[in-house]
This record gives structure tokens, sequence and C-alpha cells, in this order.
């Protein structure tokens, strides 16, 4: 598969990890991914906290190029990225006016925009039955949290994937790798987002209680599709120890990562030593876990 | 000033809109903003006295129609059942609840929506929108709103953090195309005096290649900073 990527701004800096181990994940499947020449930020949330047209204008100009550029499909990784270049097309699809006037805003025409997919939609495309017939590694036995966040999943009308209430998409991709998902409430419940800087005692309790469910409810790892919830669960994770006074040590995969070395990608093609909670590759974590040796 | 001054001229095809509230005349002034969101689900004719929301020949004269124009939305349609207030992370900090707000537009008192520190607050998890049995769109009246506090100087004291931290994230994106984490940071800790902020974890960041201390403008930078000039928006 050719496929338009967009890395966005966090896979370039703070989430280079994420976008080493999607960059692998590609590779493993034999897809090409298309960079979008010279993209530029999508906003996330500040621009549409602000202003209508910037929140439309910025994600619009990304859908543009890629039209230009004639990518029929962009994959998105980063959830808000993802979450803000579809909500502006189905809105600018919905409304003439409005996207005539962003148009102008842009300096661009929108009458053609790609698809947009995140990295679960990524994945589906090859089959659930296609993945499982590339396992490599099987991660039989772990116990993964799959946390999907808020902007994979809502606005619902808007993003139309999976259930916004009961998901359960990450899960059966994990399934198919071998791997035991845990039901757990919280999956679907906000970390606290764009916070971690500008009002972190909102992450310390939202991505705090994420934590202690996921590990209540049995989790040997938790597996997350937003560079932003990585920030929150792994480069908070000590600072939310601390102030709730209880260790976690919990390990946060990249979905991406956690499939690429499923599906047999060399731990030396990922970043996990760049993860802030020491995360070790799967099979040496279900290893540790179980006390079993993995092949 | 005469409405038309007021407003700007309409663009061509502005609809008018039926069925929504009126509020008291608060004397608000708009920045000549006349693009005009289509209603979503208007309510069925009752007879009841409604004025049409905005046309050419009616330009906002209310900051709850000033509102309007920016979501379309028809505010009447809130039951006040509370599952937007059930769903919200952050209701607990909130002076207001969401559907508190929402009450608050209900009976014209949009300058205390835009008041409050909940539309600060809000950190756009969507749920509220998701889970509204009305299908208000709750989350982006919260973007109206800030939008409209800004417009008018009503914000919050208590948000000055967060929306420091929106504006300096923007603007780092006009200056570069990109967000770049070291101008963020730098940014915001200048702008809100939290100069000790995470110094503890940044060395771990940095030294993990996840914040790099020399920032590049993208090609098109200076596209993207005639797009930020042509939103309209201040920063």
């Amino acid at each position: 598969m050719r496929i338009g990527y967009y890395p966005g701004c966090s896979l370039t800096g703070s989430a280079i990890d994420f976008d080493i181990s999607v960059r692998a994940l590609a590779e493993a499947l034999g897809d090409e991914l298309v960079e979008l020449d010279d993209w530029s930020c999508c906003g996330a949330t500040a621009a549409h906290a602000l202003s209508r047209d910037l929140g439309l204008a910025l994600p619009a100009r990304n859908l543009a190029l890629a039209a230009h550029q004639g990518l029929e499909r962009v994959l998105a990784p980063c959830a808000a990225c993802f979450n803000r270049l579809l909500v502006t097309a189905n809105t600018l699809a919905e409304n003439a006016e409005e996207r005539a006037h962003i148009e102008d805003v842009i300096e661009m025409p929108l009458s053609q925009t790609p698809a947009v997919w995140n990295l679960v939609q990524y994945l589906q495309a090859h089959g659930v039955e296609g993945l499982a017939e590339r396992v490599r590694r099987p991660l039989t036995g772990l116990r993964l949290g799959c946390y999907y966040g808020c902007l994979l999943l809502r606005p619902a009308g808007l993003i139309g994937f999976d259930d916004p209430e009961q998901p359960t998409s990450m899960e059966t991709i994990v399934e198919a790798l071998g791997a035991e998902p845990v039901d757990w409430p919280l999956r679907n419940e906000c970390c606290g987002g764009g916070f971690t800087v500008s009002k972190p005692e909102a992450v310390i309790t939202l991505a705090g209680a994420v934590l202690e469910n996921a590990v209540s409810c049995g989790a040997q790892a938790a597996v997350t599709a937003c560079p932003m919830c990585h920030t929150n669960l792994d480069m908070r994770q000590r600072a939310i120890e601390r102030a709730l006074g209880r260790r976690f040590n919990l390990p946060i995969y990249y979905l991406s990562e956690v499939v690429a070395w499923a599906l047999g990608v060399p731990r030396e093609a990922l970043a996990l030593e760049k993860h802030l909670v020491s995360t070790p590759e799967p099979g040496a974590l279900l290893a540790a876990v179980s006390g079993k040796v993995q092949g | 000033m005469t409405s038309d001054e007021w407003c700007g001229t309409p663009r061509d095809g502005a609809r008018e809109k039926e069925g929504a509230l009126t509020g008291a005349a608060v004397g608000t002034q708009t920045n000549g903003m006349t693009r005009t969101m289509p209603l979503k689900n208007p309510q069925p004719d009752t007879g009841a006295a409604v004025q049409p929301l905005t046309s050419p020949d009616r330009p906002a004269t209310t900051l709850l129609q000033e509102l309007q124009q920016l979501t379309g939305e028809n505010y009447a349609r809130c039951n006040q059942c509370g599952r937007c207030t059930a769903g919200c992370p952050l209701a607990g900090d909130m002076d207001h609840s969401p559907a508190r707000v929402l009450r608050l537009l209900q009976l014209g008192q949009a300058e205390r929506a835009c008041r409050s520190l909940a539309i600060w607050f809000c950190v756009s998890c969507q749920v509220c929108t998701t889970r509204c049995p009305q299908e208000v769109d709750i989350a982006g009246t919260m973007d109206a709103l800030r939008e409209l506090a800004r417009r008018h100087r009503l914000e919050h004291p208590g948000g000055r953090d967060i929306l420091a931290f929106h504006r300096s994230l923007l603007r780092v994106v006009r200056r570069y195309g990109r967000l770049h984490e070291f101008p963020l940071i730098r940014s915001y800790k200048l702008r809100t005096g939290h100069l000790l902020q995470d110094v503890l974890v940044a060395p771990r960041m940095f030294l993990r290649g996840k914040i790099r201390l020399l920032s590049r403008k993208i090609a098109g930078a200076e596209a993207v900073r005639r797009l930020f000039a042509r939103s309209g928006v201040s920063l």
C-alpha cells in the first residue's frame, strides 16, 4: 500500500519514538509512507480552542497539500492530528459557504480532500487475519490495557470510528497478535490532554485515575495510539506516583511498537529506550511477569 | 454606528435563521464577522414569537447572537438532562458545569458564560458533544465562548495559564509553521513566570532526543503566517 503520511509536530519532537515505530511497522508491512511535502501544524487543540477559522484553516492547508500531491489517503498516527484533519474535512464537506471561506483563508482549493486514517484504521486495512498470519513473536499471555483516550473516538458524529463508549478496535488487533486485552472502564476517559503543561494537576488526577484503573484491572502494560496520552501516562508517571503515593511501573507502549515487535521487527529498530518509564520489549515483559522463557 | 457598520457587509447567501432565543442587548461589537452557520436541527414552528437569528437585514445585535453565528446552535434544544456534566472530566473544577453554561445561554446570559472559568478548564475531550441526546455541540460552544471572551476581553483571570499556553503554542506555529517544544516552553515560561516548572523532567526528555534546541522554519512558513493573518486571530 502507498499511503500519505502526516507525522504531525509531536512525532518530530516529543513523540519521536512513535514516529520511529510507525515507520518500522510500515516497512514490515511492505507499505510505502509518502510524507506530505512541507506539511504544517494541524493546530491541535489550541487553534480550535481560540478561533473557529484558524481551527479549520490549519488542518485544511494540509488536506489541500495532500490533494495537490495526489495522495488519496493520509495516515495521521497522532490522534489529535487525525481528529483535526478528519473533523475539518467533514465539516467543510457539509458546508459549502464555510469551505469557500476557508479556501480564501488558506489560499488553496479544497475541492478534493484525501481520506484520513488513524493508526488503528491503517492496521485494520491489512485485516485482522492478515496481521495474525504475519506474527513472528506471539504475545501469548500478555495482558494489555488498550487505552483510547478521547480524540480517536470523539466527537463520534464527525469521527465515525469504532464505538465511542465501548470501543473494540484496538483489542481486536492485539488479540490478533496473541495478547490478552483486559477490560477496564477508564480506557476511553480523558488523560488530561493538553493541560500537561498549563494545568498539570488535572493530568495528575485524570491520568492517575487511568493508570490506577489499568493496573487494578490486571493490565501488565498499557497500549496507546496518541502521543499526548503517551506523554501523560509515561512522562508524567513518576510525578503521578509521587503525588498519589504509590508505584505503578506500568510500561506504556505505542500500538505501533507492539504490532511491529510481534511482526518480528528487531528491537533496535524501535525506540523503547526513549520512553521515560522503563519499557522492556514485549517478550521480555512477558518473561518477567510470567516467569516463562520466550523463544 | 449603524447595524451595517457594526457587522460589516454580509456574505452572499447568508440565510435567515429561525427558532433562536434572543438575549438582552449588551452593547457588544463584532469584528466584522458575518459568516453564519446554517442552523442545525431547527425547531418546528410552534407559533411562539421568536426572532430569526441573523440575515442581511438583521445582523447580530447581542453576544448570544454572535455566539449562534459561530455555532449555528439553537440552545432551546438543551433540556438540562446533565449528561454533559456527568461525563465532563473537569466539571469538578468549574465555576459553572457544562449544563449550567448552556442554561446561562438559554436565559440570555451569554456574557456570564463568556466570563466563566469553566470555558478555560474545558479540555476539549468531546464527551459532552458525543453524549448529548439533543445533539447540541457543547464542546463547539465552549470553543465559540472562548473566541468571544477574547474578542470582547471577558477572559476569567483563572484561565490565564491555559490561555497563555494556547497563545504560546500558536505563536510558535505562526513563526515556524510547526510546533517545536523548546520555543513553546520558553515562550510559556516567560509569559507565565513558571520558570522552574518541569526542570527535573526536561533534561530526561532532552537526552532522549525529544526536545531539540534548534528549530527550523518550514519552506511554507510565510504561507502559514499569511494564513494566521487571514484567519483574523489575534495572539
